[in-house]
């Protein structure tokens, strides 16, 4: 076999790879995306879909019921939209922070969140939740 | 004053750099030497206004305070985008010296190497000097600083990065080396010899690198979490795959000869991917836990250093690559056969990984979506693509070079497959897995493991070589890695809830007492430190979380304690408490989860261990 014939079966071969590999990427992406809304965009989002929301916490939102559930609500200085979430906080998490939850769309006023995602760094704010506060203000 | 010197030694190193690029007097060496000691100074130079708390240089007043730790406030100087960038480029010039020095290249090559060296210096420092640096002043000087993010305080996280850049800057030395051979006449028939020590020692780097971002955040974060596929984890991830491929490939081409072009376009591809994770971490186009703070300019500069990168070396390619294609086949049933399928396997997982990373990115860039890629998208595509790659890091260390009979292998296969096999079913019947994917990777890694240590005690010819005791380390640190990795997942348990004192939880075959809160006051936070007793039937240890308050800048964070026994972790994370004085826990039974830490390092052990090569006869 000429090396020039190898090099073609190596690129074959090459490209089964990645055309196995693509039709995996392509299921399991169909199935993992998770779209980001905010609160005055969330009520485009399907019934049981896992979808994430993210705003600023609103003050004298917060707070604490039992069995380590918190309450709060988040807004984009448009609408705003409720959150509970049981488990231990985000160690950011406070009123007028940035945070991020993530959790199943239900129908009513209430979004109960699996995650709750706030950065590490007091000045961050998630650019999603920026680009739509930057929107609202005008 | 200070600030001023450190500006200016900056600028100069960046000419001593670009005289070092000229190609034409045959001193690179000289200036590259030159430059080292200036960029040198001016880093300590930073150091030192971060140890004297100078609030006028900007970066100090935004990373760090007077109450924050000596040893903080050190590594506080290239905990920043600044100081890590001016890092970044004293890395760049130490290696070019390095390769200057320790190679045995000759003399016209080195110069060579060293051009291209001079001009990613230059760029790199032109870079700091023009948009992120570190001696930038602000007036009028204020009395304290920013302080440092508490998260950062710790010693996981300061060595975190400067090993990771050893990793990622190596290859830049590798990128020159590939440049330079393709521009040779004649190149030496033993350039691969050459070229695999760089290879090798940066990438064993890059995985100590990562393997300390993991196991920080794995202590840190209070999650129990060691990987979340988050992009800015991802950006590392995907010049490791790359690195990964170059080190078999290079392997390969030193003992057949052969490979040589791909050898080459990894070469550059590693690079351009160490690049590339740049860009996704400091141009602030990502959200992530991660991400440095942003800068868009910063952004579209490391893109267009990224672009020149690649256009200059995909053209030399183009004009001068074809020399190096192979004049000799290889037979697939062969190691070079399943090492090159090694690669290509390599290569689509970092494809998976691409797509993972970039897909959201660009959505947004076009305002069509917002999207994250939820981590399940790896499970599904990374980890199954991978168990190929544990299918022939099992099967390789029986086959020989160049060509193999089914007979052979399936004999050398018989007893490690059987004691594999009747392991996996025992496991199996014990304990019920219901999981596909844990079931193979525990097959796999026990088979890689097996079939070592059979190799070994059958003493078969060569086994004690350094090169198989390098792979045999490497390997069986992969192994032990996934099996790490597959145990802990499959067999973790997590409670949470709210205790009171006195009150005991069940976990495994643990049980575990809060005895109540203590309060702490240190340097600079405050504490409520809980109290744990671990018990089997008797007391074991003791566990102290806490959750700290650091007043300056109004912030807390949870440390968790971590219990480490041999077979399993206890971790403990505490969270507030609620109106009635319980408070949150969270505890975790993490099985075999060292496993993880201890496979990583010793696939490093295993590179540094194989940097040495023997001279081919």
């Amino acid at each position: 076999m000429k090396p020039k014939h190898q090099r073609l079966i190596f690129i074959i071969v090459g490209i089964l790879c990645v055309s196995l590999s693509l039709s995996l990427v392509l299921t399991a992406m169909d199935d993992n995306i998770i779209f980001f809304y905010s609160p005055s965009e969330i009520a485009k989002a399907k019934q049981g879909e896992y979808v994430r929301v993210g705003g600023l916490v609103e003050e004298n939102s917060i707070k604490k019921l039992p069995e380590n559930k918190t309450k709060f609500t988040i807004t984009d200085y448009k609408d705003s939209i409720v959150i509970e979430y049981q488990g231990i906080l985000p160690n950011l998490f406070r009123e007028g922070q940035g945070i991020i939850a993530s959790g199943i769309k239900q129908d009513g006023d209430i979004f109960y969140a699996k995650e709750l995602l706030a950065k590490h760094d007091e000045n961050y704010m998630p650019p999603e939740v920026a680009k739509t506060l930057e929107k609202n203000k005008k | 004053m200070i600030p001023e010197i450190g500006s200016t030694l900056i600028i100069s190193a960046m000419l001593t750099s670009i005289l070092q690029s000229i190609p034409a007097k045959k001193n690179a060496h000289k200036f590259s030497f030159i430059s080292m000691f200036i960029a040198l100074a001016s880093f300590l130079l930073l150091i030192y206004a971060f140890i004297a708390s100078d609030f006028s240089v900007s970066s100090v007043y935004l990373n760090s305070h007077t109450a924050k730790p000596f040893i903080y406030k050190i590594t506080g100087s290239w905990g920043n985008h600044e100081g890590s960038m001016l890092l970044l480029a004293i890395l760049i010039i130490i290696y070019g010296n390095a390769f200057y020095v320790f190679s045995n290249s000759g003399k016209k090559f080195k110069e060579r190497v060293l051009n291209i060296q001079g001009m990613l210096a230059a760029i790199f420092l032109a870079f700091i000097f023009f948009t992120s640096n570190p001696f930038e002043r602000i007036e009028p000087t204020p009395k304290n600083g920013l302080g440092l993010n508490p998260l950062l305080q710790d010693i996981g996280l300061a060595i975190h990065p400067p090993l990771l850049y050893i990793g990622y800057i190596g290859f830049s030395i590798v990128y020159a080396f590939a440049i330079n051979i393709m521009r040779e006449k004649n190149p030496s028939k033993n350039w691969i010899a050459l070229l695999k020590p760089w290879v090798v020692f940066s990438w064993s780097f890059l995985t100590i690198g990562i393997l300390m971002g993991s196991w920080w955040a794995y202590r840190e974060l209070g999650w129990g979490g060691y990987w979340f596929w988050d992009p800015v984890e991802n950006s590392s991830l995907m010049p490791w795959l790359s690195a990964t491929a170059l080190l078999h490939a290079v392997i390969v081409g030193f003992k057949r000869d052969i490979l040589k072009s791909w050898i080459i376009l990894l070469s550059i591809l590693t690079f351009c991917l160490s690049i590339t994770g740049f860009f996704l971490v400091r141009s602030g186009i990502v959200t992530s836990v991660h991400a440095f703070a942003s800068d868009p300019t910063r952004g579209i500069f490391i893109l267009a250093i990224l672009l020149g990168l690649i256009v200059v070396a995909l053209t030399i390619y183009a004009l001068k690559g074809n020399k190096f294609l192979s004049t000799k086949n290889l037979k697939f049933f062969s190691r070079e056969g399943f090492i090159t399928l090694n690669n290509m396997i390599l290569l689509c997982l970092l494809g998976t990984v691409i797509i993972g990373t970039v897909y959201p990115i660009i959505l947004q860039v076009l305002n069509i979506d917002n999207i994250t890629v939820g981590p399940d998208y790896y499970n599904k595509t990374f980890n199954t693509i991978s168990l190929i790659l544990l299918f022939i890091a099992a099967l390789v260390p029986s086959l020989k070079w160049k060509n193999n009979k089914l007979k052979d292998i399936l004999n050398k296969n018989l007893i490690p497959l059987i004691i594999s096999l009747s392991s996996i079913l025992a496991i199996y019947y014990f304990t019920e897995i219901k999981n596909n994917i844990t079931i193979i990777s525990l097959f796999f890694s026990l088979w890689i493991i097996i079939t070592l240590f059979y190799i070994f005690i059958a003493r078969v010819k060569k086994s004690y070589s350094r090169d198989f005791i390098a792979m045999a380390t490497a390997h069986i640190g992969v192994a032990i890695l996934v099996l790490g990795i597959t145990i802990s997942s499959e067999w973790q348990q997590e409670k949470q809830l709210t205790m009171k004192k006195n009150q005991t939880i069940e976990i495994n075959q643990f049980n575990i007492k809060f005895d109540g809160i203590t309060l702490l006051a240190k340097d600079n936070y405050l504490a409520k430190k809980g109290n744990f007793s671990i018990y089997e039937k008797d007391f074991i240890a003791n566990l102290s979380p806490e959750l700290r308050y650091y007043p300056i800048q109004n912030k807390v964070t949870t440390e968790a304690a971590i219990y480490y026994s041999i077979f399993s972790n206890i971790y403990i994370a505490i969270g507030e408490d609620d109106s009635a004085g319980n408070y949150a826990v969270r505890v975790y039974y993490k099985p075999f989860i060292n496993l993880i830490w201890c496979g990583a390092i010793l696939m490093a052990l295993g590179g540094f261990l194989s940097i040495k090569t023997k001279r081919k006869k």
